[in-house]
């Protein structure tokens, strides 16, 4: 994008939120018009987690939380859960994430990947007790609740995401906050 | 401090406003837009899937004709048998001068989208509030029970499947005529049937029926079958499992059941 002049290159970042909304809508699209085409293994995974993981780390919490709060209640609206749970839901890993970010350096391929699975663990306890608080009967301490595959899966998947996500931010040319103080401090 | 009672206020406030799944006029125009996109990307898979189906895996297609020939053999011999009682029935209710009931009315939809998270089981149809349909009616399928209507816009309806966690409906055993409530359990993609006495005569491979309790689903229409019984030994109840007679993740046209003398609009 060096070729585009600085007020062209402005335009383009501020649309960033728009392009992320996108690409959210992108994944509602595939994952809930795919489960008949593919195989039902390949259907447990969470589209937003590792977007909402990603909004903790990459993004200053004014901005991070109006992005999520949007495509929370997107997700929402294609779920047949009590709308706002998801939102709930989603904002309890939007706090861990930012927290993640403010204490540890967690950009690296590894501790992304660690990152999201451990989210994924914790979602598998935190779903469930949001679901309850929702009047929604899912089990709080199933088996079925635990499924390796899943985490598997998640993982993966999640990490792809999350890496699209980071070129989607190089595409629009979006700093992220915590680079720009290194910068004004390394000055 | 104050940013956390902020965050808190607008969820709480946002979460007021759409108890028990109430819509606004922007969420209908998102679920409008997200659904007629989801038409879209679904025709052009199930448009990709139908030419694999058809034209290229055709492997023991021969082998599963004969098969199907059998069976269709088989049913009829069923049929027929069964018509014999259905008019005997008939009789015996004209005789008897019972009143008969008017039947239901059931409207084709097409399944546009499944749920997007992985521990929900909703299907979204084509059908809504300008084809008739409200909340709470009943969805079906020819292999048996889907589910109820639970969110309405305008041109789409989300439908809470019978394996949801959430879905509760009335059901008898066919053999024993014990009844329960069927409730799904969304990760094992099976149902379990509660309050079912610990007396009550339930087997393995019983068939499990919709009752005409509310008129939302049609009487005696299949819902799953028994596949698991463990009777509690110190309560009054027993366990069982149910695996249901449908698979949501093939489901591609389903039957919304409109109640008798209602289904005027939906048929224009």
């Amino acid at each position: 994008m060096y070729f585009l002049q600085n007020n062209q290159k402005k335009l383009l970042t501020s649309f960033n939120a728009v392009f992320l909304t996108l690409f959210v809508l992108l994944l509602i699209l595939f994952k809930s018009t795919s489960e008949g085409l593919v195989p039902s293994v390949f259907t447990g995974w969470d589209i937003l987690l590792p977007v909402v993981i990603y909004l903790g780390q990459r993004r200053n919490l004014w901005e991070g939380l109006l992005i999520l709060l949007f495509n929370g209640h997107l997700y929402s609206l294609n779920s047949s859960a009590p709308i706002g749970m998801f939102v709930v839901y989603y904002l309890i890993f939007f706090f861990l994430a930012q927290v993640v970010a403010y204490t540890f350096y967690a950009q690296t391929p590894f501790s992304v990947i660690c990152l999201i699975f451990i989210s994924t663990l914790i979602s598998r306890l935190i779903l469930p007790l949001c679901a309850q608080v929702f009047e929604q009967s899912v089990m709080v301490l199933s088996w079925a609740n635990w499924s390796l595959w899943n985490l598997f899966l998640n993982t993966v998947l999640g990490f792809f995401i999350y890496i699209i996500l980071g070129v989607l931010d190089r595409i629009t040319l979006k700093v992220p906050p915590r680079n720009i103080t290194l910068g004004d401090n390394s000055l | 401090m104050a940013l956390l009672s902020g965050v808190t206020c607008i969820v709480a406030l946002y979460v007021h406003v759409h108890r028990q799944g109430r819509t606004t006029w922007i969420d209908n125009g998102i679920i409008s837009a997200t659904g007629g996109l989801q038409s879209l990307v679904s025709n052009f898979g199930l448009g990709i899937k139908n030419i694999a189906d058809h034209y290229i895996l055709l492997v023991n297609a021969k082998k599963r004709n004969e098969e199907l020939e059998t069976e269709v053999g088989q049913l009829w011999t069923k049929v027929i048998s069964q018509d014999e009682i259905l008019l005997e029935n008939k009789r015996l209710q004209e005789q008897l001068n019972f009143k008969s009931k008017e039947k239901e009315t059931l409207v084709a939809a097409r399944v546009v989208a499944h749920d997007v998270s992985p521990d929900f089981l909703g299907i979204r149809i084509d059908r809504g509030s300008n084809d008739g349909v409200q909340l709470g009616m009943g969805v079906v399928h020819t292999r048996g029970v889907v589910g109820r209507v639970h969110r309405i816009t305008s041109f789409y309806s989300d439908v809470l499947t019978i394996l949801d966690p959430s879905s509760n409906i009335d059901v008898i055993v066919q053999r024993s005529r014990a009844r329960g409530i069927l409730s799904g359990q969304s990760k094992q993609l099976s149902c379990k049937l509660k309050y079912i006495d610990r007396l009550d005569d339930v087997m393995i491979n019983d068939t499990l029926v919709s009752t005409d309790f509310g008129h939302v689903f049609p009487k005696g229409l299949l819902v799953g079958t028994v596949t698991a019984v463990i009777p509690n030994s110190n309560g009054i109840l027993q366990t069982v499992a149910v695996k249901s007679g449908i698979d949501i993740y093939r489901l591609e046209e389903v039957f919304l059941v409109f109640p008798p003398k209602q289904p005027e609009k939906a048929i224009n």
